[in-house]
């Protein structure tokens, strides 16, 4: 078994830096500013519902979401909306943005009744609920929620995922330690809604206090169970997830659901439970931040809306940071401004300074295969970075570049410095350009 | 608003910049936030593409940890043959340094002789000669090495074959005497090599004096227990993968086990440990998918023996290597990982 799972290894074991670990969560009161994106999720951008010079409070819906895959967006406080305009989107884009004035009265909207245990409602009703909050995948992909609680094909495991593979960020971690009865609750609200056999937790080695809380809690309860994950990266993608805890094989362009599978973020589960139990909708975000220009890096559970220059005020910054990463280091966005908002997915807040950051210096493909070895989809990164360097993006396709995860590893462990995940993007992205434009056609 | 496109300069996207400082000219919003960033055009906030961190481990450091790995092997060498072993070294590594200085002069490429791949080469090429061998023939084959093995395929990462074992392959067949004289430790009298005992009576008298390295052979044929404790080290830093070194004992002592002869003492003596330690695992001539080593490797390993048992020469590690290096490509191509293959 053990020699098995040796073997079957797959990723790598890059530095976990998880120095926040041991800190708990603090609260971050409001701005006076709030920046409200209409796009904070996979899929078509919402539609806003308030306009300028509205009364809003905690919870009300300022924009509502727009065909099957896209999400509601809520205020986190009350006060006024004071634009709605484009704005710097943390992924670089400018989306319309509600910019909400924060009267600091914390007025309460009215939320729909919380029931004390999940199994009181209708599968349909958890579902509408979650689809009503909001709710995100809460990891970093921000694929709206409620649209894997209708799947298309009958689920029988639900896997929460608490692995949190990225360095540095302890968010998830946290959550599991501190949020236990939250979690409770959503697993029990998932496997109802779903109707599953199984829901296992899945939870990285390196995080043993969780496992053995969790281990204890799922023999008391019962209607889950703890999976315990290598410390390896990139062990939280789904695709290398699913297979290591079910065996189930992924094939090329599916997801989980395909093999009757879905999987949900501890973060996006305690979220779900918040729903469900207080009517709250996805107001609040725990995230990492940290990095080597902060003062005092810390866990916090930050109103979605907040500019990351008010949460890198509360930590206190000790130099200039070259560079604000969104997410974990493997793959966090880079920012362009401090004053872009937190949104529903923003796992971590890192202020690098030059000090930390890593310059490509690109050499010769020495054709170690490390990039290869370390693939978690049996991808040849080396061949698709050259392949779409030079343009060659058919041939990729038929190489598989459109099953690229985008983890970082083959950048991360190339010892020439070639940046193989950002050329491999590229090419994925010119790929999945075209079949757009084909099918449009 | 200037402060807006000030901090969006980066040097890795200018093209981006543009476009969003045009949009932001189009919007012109205003921001009341608290800056903690302040704007700083000489320091603005640089925006890159993910992965945002990076393994220690580079080019230049596996290369040096390689050549720093091979030092007990040489040390060794140098002890047991003394002065003629460490011109030997000493020729070997200038010529292949000199020779790489050049090549990248006359192909107009910057010089890269502290990336140590070419001092790597030269050491490697000294390690597979007798301690003998005048040194001019040395710095001979060294330049073929770098000259003929390396840059004649367009230098570092573009060699089909392992450059060392071309050096030694051209020495093999032009010096054949000189190359195939093997002095005794301590001595100045050439004699016969642990191979040749082997290949007549299928085992070694003395397999503790096979492990030490007290035996007749080229400089780093000798010492088993330097050569792994080098390949531990290796191993141990990532640089080199174990499925290679695994793949050509198995290939070997297998082989053997059939032919009824020594296992052990096959894999002790000649260049077997020095070709799978440090010859075959060569990153740029061996394969890079994980079933392709195997296959490399197991392939070295039966190769080796049969040159042994039943080819003219005594030795055959390095011909083995030669030969799968030509075959690598194809390896690759046949043992494409799940993901990759073509569709």
């Amino acid at each position: 078994m053990r020699l098995t799972r040796w073997w079957s290894r797959k990723g790598a074991k890059i530095a976990h830096a998880k120095e926040t670990s041991n800190l708990a969560f603090e609260p971050l009161a409001p701005p006076a500013l709030l920046y409200f994106p209409v796009q904070q999720h996979q899929g078509a951008p919402a539609v806003p519902v308030v306009k300028k010079g509205d009364e809003v409070r905690v919870g009300q819906l300022l924009a509502r979401a727009d065909g099957p895959v896209s999400a509601n967006v809520h205020s986190s406080v009350s006060g006024k909306v004071k634009r709605i305009e484009p704005v710097l989107h943390p992924w670089g884009i400018w989306s319309t943005t509600i910019v909400v004035e924060n009267d600091g009265e914390n007025r309460m909207a009215e939320l729909p009744p919380g029931v004390k245990d999940p199994t009181e409602l209708s599968p349909e009703e958890i579902q509408r609920r979650v689809e009503e909050a909001g709710i995100v995948g809460m990891g970093g992909a921000m694929f709206p929620a409620a649209v894997k609680l209708k799947p298309k094909a009958r689920v029988d495991t639900v896997i929460v995922n608490g692995a949190e593979c990225e360095p540095v960020l302890t968010c998830d971690h946290r959550t599991m330690l501190e949020r236990t009865d939250a979690l409770l609750y959503g697993m029990k609200a998932l496997r109802h809604a779903l109707g599953a056999e199984r829901v296992v937790l899945a939870i990285e080695e390196n995080k043993p206090d969780a496992i053995r809380l969790y281990r204890e809690l799922s023999k008391v309860y019962g209607y889950f169970e703890v999976y315990s994950l290598p410390a390896r990266y990139p062990y939280g993608a789904e695709r290398v997830l699913v297979p290591e805890v079910t065996g189930r094989a992924l094939s090329p362009g599916k997801y989980p659901d395909s093999v009757g599978v879905v999987v949900h973020n501890v973060a996006t589960v305690a979220a779900i439970a918040d729903t469900l139990r207080e009517g709250l909708p996805l107001i609040r975000r725990p995230l990492t931040v940290a990095g080597g220009a902060v003062k005092r890096p810390a866990n916090m559970v930050v109103p979605v809306g907040t500019p990351i220059a008010h949460v890198l005020e509360a930590v206190g910054l000790k130099e200039r940071p070259r560079e604000l990463v969104m997410g974990g280091p493997m793959m966090g966005i880079t920012v362009a401004s401090d004053e872009v908002p937190v949104i529903k997915g923003t796992s971590g807040i890192l202020a690098r300074t030059e000090a930390e950051l890593h310059h490509f210096r690109e050499s010769a493909c020495l054709r170690c295969g490390r990039c290869v070895d370390t693939c978690p989809v049996g991808l040849m990164p080396t061949q698709l970075a050259r392949l779409s360097a030079r343009g060659r993006f058919d041939e990729a396709d038929r190489l598989g570049v459109t099953e690229c995860i985008e983890c970082g590893l083959c950048s991360y462990r190339c010892p020439a410095d070639l940046p193989l995940t950002q050329l491999i993007r590229m090419g994925k992205r010119e790929v999945l350009k075209k079949a757009r434009v084909k099918r449009g056609a | 608003m200037a402060r807006w496109i000030a901090r969006l300069v980066s040097d890795r996207t200018a093209q981006n910049h543009a476009t969003v400082a045009a949009q932001a000219q189009e919007h012109e919003p205003e921001y009341e936030t608290t800056q903690v960033i302040e704007t700083d055009p000489g320091a603005a906030l640089l925006v890159t593409p993910g992965p945002h961190i990076h393994d220690t481990l580079t080019a230049q450091g596996a290369m040096l940890s390689v050549i720093a790995a091979l030092l007990p092997a040489t040390g060794v060498a140098i002890y047991l043959f003394g002065l003629p072993a460490l011109w030997v070294v000493v020729a070997s590594i200038a010529g292949a340094m000199a020779t790489e200085a050049l090549c990248q002069w006359a192909r107009k490429r910057p010089i890269t002789l502290w990336d140590g791949s070419a001092a790597l080469t030269g050491l490697l090429l000294a390690l597979t000669l007798p301690p003998t061998l005048p040194p001019w023939m040395a710095v001979l084959g060294a330049a073929v090495a770098i000259g003929v093995g390396k840059h004649a395929f367009g230098g570092l990462g573009a060699n089909p074959f392992n450059p060392a074992l071309v050096g030694r392959a051209f020495l093999g067949a032009s010096f054949a005497a000189p190359m195939s004289a093997f002095a005794l430790p301590f001595d100045t009298v050439t004699g016969a090599t642990p191979l040749a005992e082997i290949a007549a009576t299928g085992t070694y008298s003395d397999l503790w004096a096979l492990f030490a390295g007290t035996t007749g052979g080229s400089l780093g044929e000798t010492s088993a227990v330097a050569l792994l404790a080098g390949g531990a080290a290796l191993l141990w830093r990532g640089v080199i993968d174990w499925r290679i070194p695994a793949g050509i004992g198995i290939g070997t002592a297998a082989v053997a086990w059939i032919a009824g002869v020594d296992p052990v003492a096959h894999l002790l003596s000649g260049g077997l440990l020095l070709g799978a330690i440090f010859m075959a695992t060569d990153w740029v001539t061996s394969p890079i998918t994980r079933k392709g080593k195997w296959i490399y490797a197991l392939s070295i390993g039966v190769l080796t023996m049969v040159i042994r048992l039943w080819a003219a020469a005594p030795e055959g590690v390095s011909f083995a290597i030669l030969v799968m290096n030509g075959a690598t490509p194809l390896i690759n191509a046949l043992t494409r990982p799940k993901g990759s293959r073509k569709r």
